[in-house]
Formats: structure tokens, C-alpha cells, sequence
């Protein structure tokens, strides 16, 4: 598994000028959002490298091969889950480092310590949506699950439309939110690491399931 | 090392289904022209596409069972498969020492040296003879035991042809317990290193064979359309109709060189071989 | 090691391989106990297969000119006095026909032929 870590490593770092792109746009970004935000986008950012390198991974058949090397298939779906982890949160602190710099150029207060949370939260809620798209894109391809993906995001467009048109809804929705605040804190936290990682272990096991079945 | 017993896979159009051994320390050779089945034996020996029936074993493990540890003793160079072209030599190179206990990264630079590769250039930009020398410097980077080769030499010219054949050879000779399953088209490129040859065509096996015995046996007897007539068919493989009249493959040419002294017989190739008895059904 | 192998040939591959060792031993060229090349080496060279390679070690090792020591290697064995005597015999031979060949060529019968051999061999034999 340290192998393959190793070759996604070189598949998105070898390239400096590629590197350079990602820094420049990172920083131009920086100075058009304000705040904190920039730490979500590097957190994105960094993600989607990590699972664009299933492309390249299957870009001219050479699925065959990774899977002919001393991995297991288990292995690989393993290694790009703690990759994309390990990208996201290397995304996230570098995005904190660009915040920070660029607080100081532009003379703004800032505060490292309250942006951890953020920074966290980052992590966490892309990290659900890339383990979505590792699984999709393994199941379907990259072609395919590029058009997954919009449809993906299409429907939750929708479905954040009808929230507005239904007053209903929405007020169900708020409800919802207003319980949620008013519970206490450990017991919200509680709550969302056990959505979370009831997610996650599905993703995963989808994925694997998915690999095991493939023929190459 | 390699048990493959009554392997089937079947297609749309197309269904394979053979069985054979590679016993320790064989260097075996399947031929057959192109889309005779050849990659799919190889992938479905691998676990790559599985088989509808039948069983395959790798160190007398079932091929869905191979452990990690197992796979690092195998060396393996695909026809259409390769590590990402977005990487270079130094890159694959850090990988395989990650992968193989045994990565010999010595030995695997100075090859690289020798076969004239630039380590620092993305494989994308390699020629498909540099190509093709880099998946065998890779198959053969870690001392595997075994090694399974699937058109190592496809698309080049003689003279590269040579020199991969050559790299094989070598490491051959140096790791004496080394078992070797390969596949070729172009079957000349077996001859003078397999011990023993599978003629492969449409998924089946149709011959199998040592190698010397092909070359000491089997020729091919010219004959036109009288000698054809009162010629004893019954050592004949196979023939096929020419513009002279027939080429008929035997495997008793000395049975034919004394009975038949004024036949043109010459001494068969595998490469007539496949030609000869690969098209036997269009007759 | 010179072995030279002919793939057009009709003598099959092992037994060339033989025949050139059996001369090299013959010769002189390979002496007892010096080690032959290993099965897959020898087999690169030549590049033909290792098992055409051991077919000629094995049978070498049947007609006792060579023994094979497992994990060792094949060694020459002590030359056969009679292989020796049986080869320098067979060398004069051929020279003897070729002079024969040239009195033949330079027109000599058969009678002044064996004049000249018996008075040639009278001198050679009778001064030893």
C-alpha cells in the first residue's frame, strides 16, 4: 500500500509546473474571498486531485497492471480513501497558511485557532462528497461519472429549489436545525461522527465490492 | 508453479477453454495470431478476468487467494497495460522499492543505462521500443520466480526484438529456478528460448510441444498437386493450399525425406506452424 | 566455449551441441574436471532452449564424458584412453585420405601409389 501511496504522491507532485498552477490559483482565490473560505477551497482543491488520480490510474488500460503488482483490490480502495484524507487535510493547512499570510498583507485580524474548526469541518463534509465520487468513478469510470456527478448535483440543486417553494419544508427544515442547536454539544458531536462514519463505512464497502467484482 | 485446469471463459463471440502446467523452472511459450486468446490465458491466470469454470493455481494457491507476498514473487509485463505514462523511470523506480522487498534498484538503474532510458523523461513521451524494454526491466527488477510475459516484443523491429529477448536470457541464466511464461505472435522469437511451445488458436490448445522436438520433427513438405495425391497423410497435421499446390506440416519429416526423396521438405518453424494449422478450419 | 550452431541444419540442435563438445574434448580444448557452462547459460549463449541444452548434458553424461553433480554444475571427465586413441586414429585417417585424394587428382594408379607408401613406410617404421 506505501507503493501505491508513493505513485499517487509522484502522479500529483512530480509535475512543478502543475504545482505552481494549483499555489497561483489558491492565492489569486485568496484575495477575492474573504475569511476562512480559502481553507475549504484549498481543502476541495487538493481533494479532487486525490481522486482525479483514479483517472490517471485507468488512463490506457493501466488498471491492469496496478492490479497485477503485490496489492490487493481491498488495498487499492483502502489507499485512495486515506489518500484523499491525507490531501484534504494537507489542502486545509496550507489554505490556513494562505489565510494567514494574506491577513497579514492585507493588514485584517485574524485568528489561526478559530479557523480550526472550520478547517475541520472542511475536511470532513468534502471528504464524504470525494469517498462519493471515488465510488462512483470506480463503478462507472471517469467518463461516466463525470456525468454522474453533474446529475448528482443537479438533483440537490432541485431539491434545494422545492425547499424554497415549499414553505412547509422549509419550516421543517428549520425545525430540524433548531433542534439540532439546542441539543447539547457532546451529543451533536456524537451525532454527526455516527453519520459520519456509518457514510464512510458504506462508501467504502461499496467501493471495495465494487473493485472485487471487476474484471480487467 | 502455474496449474490451470479446464479453464473456461466464455464471450460473445469468442470462448476460451484449455489446461496446462508450468512446472518449476519451464520457460514456456504461447503462440497463436493475434486475438487467439493469448492476453485473456494470461489475464485470467492472473485473476484479472475471471473464469466461468475451471480452476488456476499459482504456487499451488488458487489465483483468487494469492497473498501480497505471493504477488511479489511474481514479474509481469502486459501487452496493453503499464504504470501511468504520467510517471518517469525515477518515479516507477521509488515505487518498486515500496512494493518489492527484493528491488534490485542497482541493477534496475544500470539496466535502464544500458537500454539507453531517460529516467527523468514521462514515459508518455518514450517510443513504443523504449516502451517495451522499460516493462521488462520492470518485470524483471525484483528477482521474481516467476514471470509472465504477455507479447513482450510486439510492434518492434528484429533488432529490438533481440535485445528484450536477450535481457531475458540473461536473467535467465543468472536465476537458474526462474519459471517464465511467455506470448508471442511472432513465435521465431520463441524459438530459441522456450523449452516447450503451446500453439494457441481460437481459445484452445492445438499443439503442445518441446521446442526441440518441433525443430528436429516437424517440417514442411512442398509438394504439388501428383505428389500430393499419392502421399501418405498420415503423419500430415495439417496443409494448406498454395500457388505450387500444397504446404503440408508434418511431424515425422524423416518418415517423408525416405520415402519421398524427390519432396522439397524443409525444416518447419513455428511461424509455418501457425500458419499452416491456424487456418485449418477455413480449410 | 566454441559452439557454433546451425538452425538450418537437419542435424537436430542437441546433437550438434554433442558432437562440438565431444570435440572440444577430444582436442584437448576441455580437460578433466574443468566445469561446463550451466544449462540456462549455455542456453543463452546459444540462444536455444535450456532443455535442448540439458538433453546434451544428459546425454554426454551417458556416454561418461561428462558427470553432473546436482547443485554443482557438469563436469569433463578424465578423457577416455580409448576416445583418445579412437581420435588420433581418426585424425591420421583423414589426413591420409586427403594425400590420397591429391595422387588420385595428379593421376596415379593404384599400383604406384602403394610403391610410394611402401617405401615411405619402410623408412619411417625401420629407423624407429
Amino acid at each position: 500500500m506505501k507503493g501505491l501511496f508513493v505513485k499517487d504522491l509522484c502522479l500529483n507532485f512530480m509535475n512543478r509546473k502543475n504545482m505552481m498552477i494549483y499555489l497561483f490559483i489558491s492565492v489569486f482565490m485568496s484575495f477575492a474571498m474573504d475569511g476562512q473560505f480559502i481553507i475549504g477551497y484549498t481543502t476541495m482543491l487538493l481533494g479532487i486531485l486525490a481522486v482525479g488520480t483514479i483517472s490517471y490510474d485507468e488512463f490506457d488500460g493501466g488498471m491492469s497492471f496496478l492490479m497485477c503488482l503485490p496489492v490487493t483490490r481491498k488495498d487499492y480502495v483502502r489507499e485512495k480513501f486515506l489518500y484523499c484524507l491525507a490531501l484534504e487535510i494537507l489542502g486545509a493547512l496550507s489554505g490556513i497558511v494562505i489565510y494567514a499570510l494574506v491577513s497579514l498583507i492585507r493588514n485584517v485580524p485574524f485568528s489561526i485557532p478559530e479557523s480550526l474548526p472550520f478547517a475541520l469541518f472542511s475536511i470532513l463534509g468534502l471528504s464524504l462528497m470525494l469517498y462519493a465520487m471515488i465510488a462512483i468513478q470506480l463503478k462507472y469510470g471517469s467518463e461516466k461519472s463525470r456525468v454522474m456527478m453533474m446529475v448528482i448535483y443537479g438533483v440537490i440543486f432541485a431539491l434545494a429549489l422545492l425547499l424554497k417553494q415549499f414553505a412547509g419544508l422549509k419550516e421543517a427544515v428549520f425545525r430540524l436545525i433548531g433542534f439540532l442547536d439546542s441539543c447539547p454539544a457532546a451529543l451533536l458531536t456524537g451525532l454527526i461522527a455516527l453519520f459520519y462514519l456509518a457514510a464512510v463505512t458504506l462508501l467504502y464497502k461499496l467501493s471495495v465490492k465494487t473493485m472485487e467484482n471487476k474484471e480487467f | 508453479m502455474i496449474k490451470v485446469e479446464n479453464l473456461k471463459k466464455r464471450y460473445e463471440d469468442f470462448c476460451l477453454d484449455l489446461s496446462f502446467e508450468l512446472p518449476k523452472g519451464r520457460v514456456s511459450g504461447l503462440v497463436g495470431r493475434n486475438g487467439a486468446g493469448k492476453s485473456t490465458t494470461l489475464k485470467s491466470i492472473l485473476g484479472l478476468v475471471k473464469a466461468d469454470e475451471g480452476s488456476v493455481r499459482i504456487f499451488g494457491r488458487d489465483v483468487k487467494d494469492l497473498s501480497v507476498e505471493d504477488k511479489q514473487r511474481l514479474g509481469i509485463a502486459m501487452s496493453e497495460s503499464a504504470f501511468s505514462a504520467y510517471l518517469n523511470i525515477e518515479a516507477i523506480a521509488r515505487i518498486l522499492k515500496q512494493m518489492y522487498p527484493r528491488f534490485e534498484e542497482e541493477r534496475f538503474f544500470e539496466l535502464c543505462k544500458k537500454m539507453s532510458l531517460p529516467v527523468r523523461k514521462q514515459i508518455k513521451e518514450f517510443s513504443t521500443g523504449m516502451k517495451a524494454r522499460l516493462k521488462v526491466i520492470i518485470a524483471l527488477s525484483h528477482r521474481a520466480d516467476l514471470l509472465l510475459l504477455d507479447e513482450p516484443t510486439a510492434g518492434l523491429d528484429v533488432e529490438a526484438r533481440n535485445e528484450i529477448l536477450d535481457i531475458l536470457r540473461d536473467y535467465l541464466a543468472e536465476n537458474e529456478e526462474a519459471s517464465l511464461l511467455i506470448s508471442s505472435h511472432i513465435s521465431s522469437d520463441l524459438e530459441g528460448l522456450c523449452d516447450d511451445i503451446y500453439l494457441i488458436n481460437d481459445g484452445k490448445i492445438l499443439l503442445h510441444e518441446a521446442t526441440d522436438e518441433l525443430l528436429d520433427k516437424y517440417g514442411v513438405i512442398k509438394a504439388d498437386e501428383a505428389l500430393f495425391e499419392r502421399l501418405d497423410k498420415e503423419h500430415i497435421l495439417a496443409y494448406r493450399k498454395e500457388k505450387y499446390g500444397y504446404a503440408l506440416f508434418t511431424d515425422a519429416k524423416d518418415y517423408y525425406k525416405e520415402n519421398y526423396p524427390e519432396a522439397v521438405i524443409e525444416n518447419g518453424s513455428i511461424d509455418d506452424l501457425i500458419l499452416i494449422m491456424g487456418k485449418r478450419r477455413e480449410g | 566455449m566454441r559452439i557454433i550452431i546451425n538452425n538450418s541444419s537437419m542435424v537436430p540442435i542437441y546433437e550438434q551441441v554433442v558432437s562440438q563438445i565431444k570435440a572440444l574434448i577430444i582436442q584437448g580444448e576441455l580437460k578433466e574436471g574443468d566445469i561446463l557452462p550451466s544449462v540456462r547459460n549455455m542456453a543463452a549463449e546459444l540462444r536455444i532452449s535450456s532443455l535442448t541444452v540439458k538433453k546434451a548434458y544428459d546425454f554426454l553424461e551417458e556416454e561418461g564424458l561428462v558427470t553432473t553433480v546436482h547443485g554443482k554444475g557438469t563436469f569433463v571427465n578424465a578423457a577416455d584412453r580409448q576416445l583418445a586413441a579412437e581420435a588420433r586414429r581418426k585424425a591420421v585417417e583423414d589426413e591420409l585420405s586427403l594425400v590420397l585424394g591429391k595422387a588420385f587428382s595428379a593421376g596415379l594408379n593404384k599400383e604406384e601409389v602403394s610403391q610410394i607408401f611402401e617405401i615411405l613406410l619402410e623408412d619411417q617404421y625401420d629407423q624407429s
